[in-house]
C-alpha cells in the first residue's frame, strides 16, 4: 500500500515523474485536471513507455467522472429523482443557474434534490460544475464507480492536485480514501493561480504549508517534499531571486547551471526582445491581445520556456528592491508561478515602460 | 479466453423468452429443424455483429416473434407493440483490451447493483415516439419506420463495432448459395481481421483507381459530361476474396471450401473469438468431416465454438458435455455428465445418441433382435392408430449389447421418457436390483420378467407364442444346437437364439398374430402415459 502525495516545486518535473515512475506492466491510471495537462502527459507518456501502454489511462478528471461514475448508472437516478430513465450525452460547460442572484433567491434555480439541479433540459447534459456534488450526494454511485475503479486500475495518479476545488475536491477526498495505491503530485504554491475558484475547500482552512500538510495526512496520505523538491527547469540564479522574492523556498536542480536575472529599461533592447520569439512574454492579462508571441500568467501554470519577459505590474514596481513584499497570497503564488517559466534567462520590464513602448508603436 | 456466457432472447422469431447458458469451448447444438438453433445463432450475430444496422426497417417484419406480432393485433396498444431484446454477458479478463467499456449494470433485467461484462440490443419504439405512432397503431399496424435499433454495453455506453471487446464468426454451411456465402464470409472475416487498417486504404484505394482511370485520357462528352468512376462502386470490402494458391476459393468445390472456411477462421489471431459453424456435415464427406472434427478440437481449444448439427458423429466426436439440446423455448445441456459417460459415447460411433436426444420418449432396447420386433409390437398392439410409435415421439433404441445405464443417466439429465426392456438373465439380484430403481424413478422406468424362468427374451416369446413358434420354426430332427457348447433339451428355443434376427423377421413375415409378454405390456402401456 502506497498512498502519497509529493509535494513539489516549479519545474521539478512533476509530470516527469508520474509519467517515468510508472510501471507499464500495471493498470495505471492518471487524473489531471486540465485537459492542456492531459496532453502534457500523454506525450510524456508516449516518450518514455513508447506509446501509451495497454493498460494504462490518461483522462482529465471531469471525464473520468462522467464516464466512470455518472453515466453508466444514470439509470438508478430515476427512481431517485422522480424522473423518466435517461441516458446524457455529454457534459455542460454552462454554468448553472444559481440559487441566488445579487442576494435575491433566483425563481429559475432547481433546488439540489431535483435531477434538473444537475442536468440541463430533458436530462441532455451533465453540468460539469455539478456534477462532482451529484456523486457525493449519491452513495450507491460512489460506491459502483469506486468498485470500476478498483477493477480495471491497480495504480493511480493525480496530477495537479492542487486544482482540485470545492466538490471536486470533496470527491476526490472520498476517492482517494477508498484506495491502496495512490500517488498524488501537485505544489501549494500553485494553487488559485487559474482564475476563477481562487478559494474554497481545502485552501480556505489550510492557508498555509503548515496546515495543509497536516491536513492532508489526516487523510492518510505521506507527505513527500524531498522527491520532487528541486526544480529541474530553473537555473541557480533564477531559484535564488524567486526564493529571495516570493518567499518561496525553491532550489535548483542543477547547481552549475546559468542564466541572468535582468530588468530590462532599454527601449531599443525592449523592440528586439519583443520581436525575438524565443523570448516569451507573460503578461498579467490581455496577451491574445498583442501583435507579438504571448501568454497571460495564469495561463502560462505548467509551461516551460528558453526564455521569458515578464511584464510587470505596478504592484509589483519595487521587485528589484531589497525590502520587497507581497502582502497577497494569490498574488505571490501567481507571481511565483510565473516566474518559474523559464529553464533561461528571466528578464522583467516595469509596466509604465512597456505601455509608453507599446502606446508608441500603436 | 474470452467467450459469450449466456443470452437472453426475447421476442425474436420463435423465441417469446429465451435463455441459455452456454460453455466456455465447445457448444453443440441439436434440436428439431424449426427448433431455434440458427435463431440463436442470428442473435448473437445481430448482438455482436450489428447485422441489421443499417438495414431498411421493414425487415424486422420477419424479425418479431409472431406471437408478439398476434398479440398486438388482436389488442393494438403503444405497450404491446412488439419488440426485441438481446442480451449478451459476456467472461473477459479486466486486462482484455476494451473490456473496460463492458463492465456495468445495464443488463436486461438488471437488479442495478451487479456489474458484468456484455451488450444489451434493444429494437423498439421509444417512449418519445408515443403521440407520433399512436394514429398508426389505431389502424393496427406496426410502425416499422418508427423502430430504433440500439446496441449500448453493459456500462451504458453506445456500443463500438471498432472497440469490440469478443468478435464473433458464424459460419454458415446450410446455405446453399456457395457464391454468397463465399463472398460474405470472405468480406466479413477481412472486415474483422482488418477492419482498422481498411480505414486508411479505402481513400488511397479510390485515388488510385481514379488516377489510373483519367491517365486513359478519354476524350470528353457533351457539354460538361464526361466518363468517370462511380464512387459507390468503389467497395473495396465488396471484391476482396480468399485465395488459396492463388486460386479463389469459391472455386475450389464445395466440401474443401468449406474446410479451409473453417481452418481460417479458426486460426485467427484475436484472442476473444467465438466461432459458430452451422451444420458443418452438410457439404463434407465423412472422412472430410473426421478431419475437420479433429481440426476443431485441436485448434479450438481456446477458444468458444458453437455448432449446430443434425449428425451424432459431431456430438459424439466432441465432448459429450458440450451438447445443448434446444427445443421450442427451453434447452437441456447435459454438462452435468460424469467424464467417464461422457467419453463411452465419445468413442462411440453411431447415431443412436442424436436419436437418444432429439427423441420424445424412448425405449432401450438390448439388440438387433428387439429393435426389429418391439416396434411391429408396438403398431400391433396399437393398431387403431396409424403409425402409432411416430404420432407418440417414440424412437427404439438399440443399446447394441451394452449397458443401457449409461443412457439412463442421460435421460436423467434431459428428464426424457425412457423405457428399458431388458432381460432378467436369471438372476434374482437383477430382478430386485430393477424394482428398486423402479421405485426411486418416475421418468425412467426398466422392464423385466418377474421370474428367472424367463430369463432371456426368447424365453419369454417362446412361452406366450408356443403354437405360432411350433408352426413357423423348422429345425432338423437331428440336429444338435448347442449354446455355448451345451446342448438343450429344448432344440426349438436352442434354434431361435441362434438365429434371433431371422426368427424375429419370420415371426414378423408372418402376419400372425402374436401375443405380448406380460412384462412388454406393461411397458407399452407405461411409455404410452
Amino acid at each position: 500500500m502506497d498512498k502519497r502525495i509529493i509535494l513539489a516545486k516549479a519545474g521539478s518535473g512533476k509530470t516527469y515523474y508520474i509519467c517515468n515512475n510508472l510501471n507499464p506492466i500495471n493498470k495505471n491510471l492518471i487524473i489531471a485536471y486540465t485537459n492542456q495537462n492531459i496532453s502534457n502527459i500523454v506525450n510524456e507518456v508516449s516518450k518514455a513507455h513508447d506509446g501509451i501502454p495497454n493498460h494504462t489511462e490518461i483522462i482529465t478528471f471531469h471525464s473520468f467522472i462522467y464516464r466512470n461514475f455518472i453515466r453508466p448508472y444514470e439509470l438508478l437516478f430515476s427512481e431517485k429523482y422522480n424522473c423518466p430513465v435517461f441516458r446524457s450525452k455529454g457534459v455542460s460547460f454552462v454554468v448553472p443557474e444559481p440559487a441566488m442572484i445579487k442576494g435575491k433567491f433566483n425563481s429559475k434555480y432547481h433546488k439540489n434534490n431535483t435531477i434538473k439541479h444537475y442536468y440541463t433540459y430533458n436530462c441532455e447534459q451533465v453540468f460539469l460544475s455539478r456534477m462532482s456534488d451529484l456523486v457525493v450526494k449519491n452513495k450507491e454511485i460512489f460506491l459502483h464507480g469506486i468498485s470500476y475503479m478498483k477493477k480495471f486500475f491497480d495504480y493511480f495518479y493525480i496530477d495537479e492536485v492542487q486544482d482540485f476545488r470545492e466538490s471536486d475536491w470533496k470527491l476526490l477526498e472520498m476517492i482517494i480514501q477508498e484506495l491502496d495505491n495512490v500517488v498524488l503530485v501537485g505544489d501549494f504554491y500553485q494553487h488559485s493561480v487559474s482564475g476563477d475558484n481562487n478559494s474554497g475547500i481545502p485552501f480556505r482552512v489550510n492557508n498555509t504549508l503548515k496546515k495543509y500538510k497536516e491536513y492532508l495526512t489526516k487523510l492518510g496520505l505521506t507527505v513527500d517534499e524531498l522527491t520532487l523538491s528541486k526544480s529541474r527547469r530553473c537555473t541557480k540564479k533564477v531559484c535564488e531571486f524567486v526564493s529571495i522574492k516570493t518567499k518561496i523556498n525553491i532550489e535548483p536542480f542543477n547547481m552549475s547551471s546559468t542564466s541572468e536575472v535582468r530588468e530590462i529599461s532599454d527601449r531599443e533592447e525592449l523592440i528586439n526582445l519583443l520581436k525575438d520569439d524565443l523570448v516569451m512574454k507573460l503578461l498579467l492579462r490581455n496577451s491574445h491581445k498583442q501583435y507579438f508571441k504571448a501568454i497571460n500568467w495564469g495561463n502560462s501554470k505548467g509551461d516551460t520556456y528558453d526564455a521569458i519577459l515578464v511584464v510587470l505590474p505596478s504592484t509589483h514596481k519595487k521587485i528589484f528592491d531589497e525590502d520587497f513584499e507581497i502582502s497577497s497570497e494569490i498574488s505571490r503564488n501567481k507571481l511565483y508561478v510565473t516566474l518559474t517559466r523559464t529553464r533561461g534567462d528571466l528578464l522583467i520590464v516595469q509596466d509604465e515602460i512597456f505601455k509608453e513602448f507599446n502606446e508608441k508603436i500603436l | 479466453m474470452g467467450y459469450i456466457k449466456n443470452l437472453r432472447i426475447i421476442g425474436f422469431k420463435r423465441f417469446t423468452d429465451f435463455y441459455i447458458s452456454l460453455n466456455e469451448n465447445t457448444n453443440i447444438f441439436v434440436g428439431d429443424n424449426e427448433a431455434g438453433k440458427s435463431t440463436i445463432i442470428e442473435a448473437i450475430d445481430i448482438l455482436v455483429n450489428k447485422t441489421y444496422e443499417n438495414f431498411d426497417k421493414y425487415i424486422l417484419g420477419e424479425l418479431f416473434n409472431s406471437n408478439a406480432v398476434a398479440k398486438f393485433k388482436t389488442n393494438p396498444s403503444f405497450e404491446n407493440l412488439p419488440r426485441i431484446v438481446i442480451s449478451g454477458e459476456f467472461e473477459l479478463k479486466n486486462t482484455d483490451r476494451y473490456s473496460k467499456d463492458y463492465y456495468g449494470i445495464n443488463w436486461y433485467g438488471s437488479d442495478k447493483i451487479t456489474s458484468k461484462y456484455g451488450i444489451l440490443f434493444e429494437c423498439q419504439v421509444e417512449n418519445d415516439m408515443k403521440v407520433d405512432v399512436a394514429d398508426i397503431i389505431r389502424k393496427k399496424i406496426i410502425p416499422f419506420e418508427y423502430y430504433t435499433l440500439k446496441w449500448d454495453t453493459f456500462k451504458n455506453e453506445p456500443y463500438n463495432k471498432l472497440k469490440k471487446a469478443l468478435s464473433f464468426v458464424p459460419i454458415d454451411a446450410s446455405n446453399n448459395n456457395s457464391f454468397n456465402s463465399v463472398d460474405f464470409y470472405s468480406k466479413r472475416l477481412f472486415l474483422k481481421k482488418h477492419e482498422e487498417k481498411m480505414t486508411i486504404v479505402k481513400t488511397d484505394f479510390r485515388t488510385f483507381l481514379d488516377e489510373s482511370f483519367s491517365n486513359l485520357k478519354l476524350e470528353l462528352l457533351e457539354g460538361s459530361k464526361k466518363f468517370g468512376l462511380n464512387h459507390k462502386k468503389l467497395i473495396l470490402e465488396n471484391i476482396v476474396g480468399i485465395l488459396d494458391d492463388e486460386i479463389l476459393i469459391e472455386n475450389r468445390g464445395k466440401g474443401l471450401e468449406k474446410m479451409i472456411k473453417t481452418d481460417l477462421s479458426i486460426e485467427s489471431k484475436s484472442e476473444n473469438d467465438v466461432i459458430a459453424i452451422e451444420e458443418p456435415e452438410n457439404h463434407l464427406s465423412h472422412t472430410n468431416l473426421r478431419k475437420m472434427i479433429h481440426n476443431i478440437q485441436t485448434k479450438c481449444a481456446d477458444k468458444q465454438l458453437i455448432i449446430t448439427t443434425h449428425n451424432s458423429l459431431i456430438v459424439s466426436g466432441l465432448s459429450l458435455k458440450n451438447v445443448i439440446w434446444i427445443s421450442e423455448n427451453t434447452k437441456k445441456t447435459l454438462d452435468n455428465l460424469e467424464p467417464d459417460d461422457s467419453d463411452y459415447f465419445m468413442k462411440l460411433e453411431n447415431d443412436n445418441l442424436l436419436r437418444f436426444i432429439l427423441a420424445n420418449k424412448v425405449i432401450l432396447v438390448e439388440g438387433a433382435t428387439e429393435q426389429l420386433i418391439v416396434p411391429y409390437l408396438f403398431e400391433m398392439e396399437n393398431s387403431s392408430e396409424k403409425r402409432a410409435l411416430e404420432s407418440e415421439g417414440i424412437d427404439v433404441i438399440s443399446c447394441n449389447g451394452l449397458s443401457y445405464k449409461r443412457y439412463l443417466k442421460i435421460a436423467d439429465i434431459l428428464n426424457k421418457k425412457v423405457a428399458v426392456m431388458t432381460d432378467n438373465d436369471g438372476s434374482d439380484d437383477k430382478i430386485s436390483e430393477i424394482v428398486t430403481y423402479n421405485n426411486s424413478n418416475t421418468t425412467s422406468k426398466i422392464f423385466t420378467p418377474s421370474s428367472i424362468e424367463e430369463h432371456t427374451w426368447e424365453v419369454s416369446l417362446k412361452k406366450e407364442n408356443e403354437l405360432l413358434i411350433d408352426e413357423l420354426v423348422k429345425i432338423q430332427p437331428n440336429a444338435k444346437y448347442k449354446i455355448n457348447g451345451i446342448e438343450l433339451e429344448d432344440k426349438k428355443l436352442a434354434f431361435m437364439l441362434l438365429n434371433k434376427v431371422d426368427v424375429s423377421m419370420q415371426l414378423i413375415n408372418s402376419q400372425k398374430k402374436i401375443s405380448i409378454p406380460n412384462y412388454l405390456k406393461e411397458l407399452f402401456k407405461w411409455i404410452k402415459e
